[in-house]
């Protein structure tokens, strides 16, 4: 009776704000993936478009800190977005300035390797948030449904 | 029915034991709240529509604001502006649309809800910030343009040479900006880069709210903080810069800093006994080792990035820690020494083409009378409206730095002595980068722009009072913050006469790249002018004032302010011909434009019409031609190499 009473409360509670929360959290995670295919597509196959400006500036100053900071759940909130942009910045400054010193300058390179390093953080961040084990809001619904 | 008498709450923060889910660090807990009686329940929700119709009015006050002040800016007769700046010329109407953006943060500030002050705060950063970018055809400033030139020259090449100029020993800023730029495939980078200010400023705002939350604890202050921030950045330094963006990178680094690993608050108020505090009232936040590691790596990568990005922010930074660190606001305690290693290392390896070739740069160190010379005395000359907004940029900031004097004797007073110490010792963790260098006549300005965010949380103490100590004045506060709204203008866009740049000027400086063959001599009477942002590195770049002395000799060469207060336009036109000597087989052109007249007249050395004089000696002069004109830019060829 008491484990039923608990299901009640948290999913009143979690319904309205937290699984919203979680939803927005998945749906920023795809569409950073998302984002990094399309955007090392469009580089790799040298589109020369608008949008291809919009997407590529989109991904390179949000996308590779995002993922980085997801996995340690260091991305929530607008100071987590404002770490994920200066991260990306960071990773972007220190790589092109590498480059500019060891004559190897290659931008279209440096998005494929920002591409790979996001789509790769990324999917460790998906398969670490959403892992049977671990311990999230949907879990807890799951469980005290089950009477856990 | 147990339960549904029984209200839940979600937190994101652990805040009492009473803890009914099983949970982790960042997970969402569920904590449980005693019944609430029908009255309160119904009073709770009359406030919630009361807070809500705050937003409301909110939202009316700044869209009418906004429209207001926009409607104020088309058709600015800019070409009218006088030597006090874009005040000279704006119609009454705009400080309506300030006067509205104003009121939308007093009522969002009472209302204290947050998405009524983000508006209000977004609205504020539009108006002033925004208004030498709507205001004004082309990119402002040219520095701003320069800075284009250094990436562009980034980008075409892919390495840097060390032996051009300073910048190329400080590249990263620019390597990243050529990176975006190449990859993104902007055309013109100008239009986009004129915004600059305004994101800049709304950037700053979020480490500056992060560092309010977690030092005084107490949200209308930490918002009040915020504005007052906004309004008293007249400093000018939020341009397309390094030392613009780097600023966002040292406050999000104290904001990591003070949120993640500052000392953790044991207990409250001060003044109890027995207890600890460390002076900082927000709760601190809960991590992981993994966690830290990778926000400590965010740190060192954030430093190393500034450290090979700009010269004067890594020392900001240093002392800025250490003075965290001093404070027990920093339990990275090895932090400064990592940061001064790494500055140190990079000025003498990767910098040393600079530092070899301009030791005079470093000569100053410890000289404070010379130093302050060339950063006040020198600024408090030109014609009467300059050194008026001069000495309202100086009024302004002692005004700042005399509130922030009265918050923290406040703070004293009502019993946060550790908070108003480290406050206090951030605020003034700058100021020993007045004894190393002017820095171009700089340093005062770049120090008042470091001081500012911890300077503007110690003054709205100063107005409102100590924070949680019960009801904040908030009238003097908006009084202050109307009469800092009232002065920007004045203060932040008080040189608009020679920073802004009509179509036709910045064409007329493009005529000239296409004039030019690679490796011409291409002379400018003064800096203000918006050239370099092309061909960076193909073209000999001379200047005819240079900052340094007047010289009368008509074999004046490569150094030395050119003599436009000559009665004689003859030994005017030779010292011009000497200036611009080419070596064999190179062509040299000289601008003349209107913002360069506009600085003349403006800062001196000359009385006001110097540059007609230049210009119509050199019409005379047969060693000269004209090559193009239009109605702002005069370009003139040395016809005798």
């Amino acid at each position: 009776m008491q484990a039923n009473h608990n299901v009640y409360r948290q999913r009143r509670t979690l319904a309205p704000r937290v699984l919203v929360q979680n939803v927005a959290a998945a749906t920023a995670r795809i569409l950073v993936l998302i984002l990094a295919v399309s955007v090392t597509s469009l580089v790799a196959a040298d589109v020369q478009s608008p949008v291809r400006a919009a997407l590529t500036f989109g991904f390179l100053v949000f996308a590779p800190g995002f993922a980085i900071l997801d996995y340690w759940n260091l991305s929530r909130g607008i100071f987590g977005a404002v770490l994920a942009v200066v991260t990306s910045f960071t990773l972007a400054t220190l790589l092109a300035t590498a480059q500019l010193y060891t004559a190897t300058w290659s931008p279209q390179g440096t998005v494929v390797v920002m591409s790979v390093v996001t789509i790769a953080a990324q999917v460790l961040s998906i398969m670490r948030h959403h892992r049977p084990t671990a311990l999230s809001t949907t879990d807890s619904i799951q469980r005290g449904r089950a009477g856990t | 029915m147990v339960a549904e008498s029984n209200r839940v709450v979600a937190l994101t923060r652990p805040r009492a034991p009473e803890v009914s889910a099983p949970f982790h660090a960042d997970d969402v807990l569920v904590v449980r709240r005693p019944r609430l009686s029908a009255w309160h329940t119904a009073d709770t929700a009359l406030r919630a529509g009361a807070l809500a119709r705050a937003d409301l009015v909110v939202a009316i006050l700044t869209m009418c604001g906004v429209v207001v002040w926009w409607e104020s800016l088309r058709g600015l007769p800019l070409l009218a502006m006088t030597d006090i700046g874009v005040a000279s010329i704006l119609p009454p109407t705009i400080w309506a649309g300030f006067a509205l953006v104003a009121a939308s943060f007093a009522v969002a500030l009472r209302s204290n809800r947050k998405p009524a002050l983000v508006m209000a705060l977004i609205a504020t950063v539009f108006v002033l910030h925004g208004l030498g970018v709507v205001a004004e055809p082309e990119m402002r400033f040219h520095v701003a343009w320069r800075h284009i030139g250094i990436a562009d020259y980034l980008r075409a090449r892919g390495v840097v040479d060390p032996e051009l100029d300073a910048y190329q020993n400080w590249p990263a800023f620019f390597g990243v900006t050529a990176f975006f730029w190449e990859t993104t495939g902007v055309d013109r980078l100008q239009a986009v880069l004129a915004w600059a200010p305004v994101v800049f400023n709304l950037l700053y705002l979020v480490p500056v709210i992060v560092i309010g939350n977690r030092v005084l604890g107490d949200s209308p202050l930490v918002w009040s903080a915020a504005w007052l921030f906004t309004l008293s950045n007249w400093i000018g330094q939020d341009y397309f810069s390094p030392q613009g963006w780097y600023l966002f990178i040292y406050l999000v680094v104290l904001a990591v800093l003070f949120r993640w690993f500052g000392e953790p608050q044991l207990h409250k108020p001060e003044s109890g006994r027995g207890v600890v505090s460390t002076g900082l009232e927000g709760a601190p936040a809960i991590t992981t080792a993994g966690q830290r590691a990778v926000l400590i790596a965010v740190i060192l990568a954030s430093a190393a990035a500034t450290v090979s990005g700009h010269q004067l922010t890594p020392f900001a930074l240093m002392f800025a820690t250490g003075a965290a660190v001093l404070a027990g606001w920093c339990r990275l305690r090895l932090l400064p020494i990592i940061l001064m290693v790494g500055t140190l290392a990079w000025t003498g390896y990767a910098a040393t083409a600079y530092v070899a070739g301009h030791p005079e740069t470093f000569g100053q160190l410890g000289a404070f009378a010379t130093i302050f010379e060339q950063t006040v005395d020198n600024r408090l000359t030109g014609s009467p409206g300059h050194e008026l907004v001069v000495k309202l940029r100086l009024l302004e900031t002692a005004a700042l730095w005399g509130l922030a004097a009265i918050g923290f004797g406040r703070l004293l007073r009502s019993g946060h002595q550790r908070m108003a110490r480290g406050l206090a010792m951030l605020a003034l963790s700058s100021f020993p980068l007045l004894a190393m260098q002017s820095y171009g006549g700089e340093a005062l300005m770049r120090i008042a722009f470091f001081a500012l965010p911890f300077m503007a949380i110690l003054a709205t103490v100063g107005l409102a009072g100590a924070p949680r100590g019960g009801r904040h004045r908030i009238l003097p506060l908006l009084l202050a913050g109307g009469l800092f709204v009232g002065a920007f203008p004045l203060t932040r866009y008080g040189n608009e006469r020679m920073d802004w740049y009509p179509p036709a000027e910045a064409a007329g400086v493009h005529a000239v790249y296409n004039i030019a063959p690679p490796g011409s001599v291409i002379t400018s009477v003064t800096g203000a002018l918006p050239w370099r942002s092309t061909e960076y590195g193909d073209h000999d770049y001379r200047l005819l004032v240079d900052g340094y002395p007047i010289e009368t000799d008509p074999d004046i060469g490569s150094q030395g302010t050119v003599d436009m207060a000559s009665p004689d336009p003859t030994v005017l036109a030779e010292q011009v011909e000497s200036r611009m000597t080419p070596l064999l087989g190179q062509r040299s052109f000289l601008i003349v434009s209107r913002s360069q007249g506009a600085e003349l007249d403006m800062m001196g050395p000359f009385a006001v019409g110097a540059q007609d004089r230049l210009r119509a000696a050199l019409r005379e002069s047969p060693a000269f031609r004209t090559v193009f004109r239009n109605k702002y830019v005069d370009v003139f060829e040395l016809t005798r190499p």
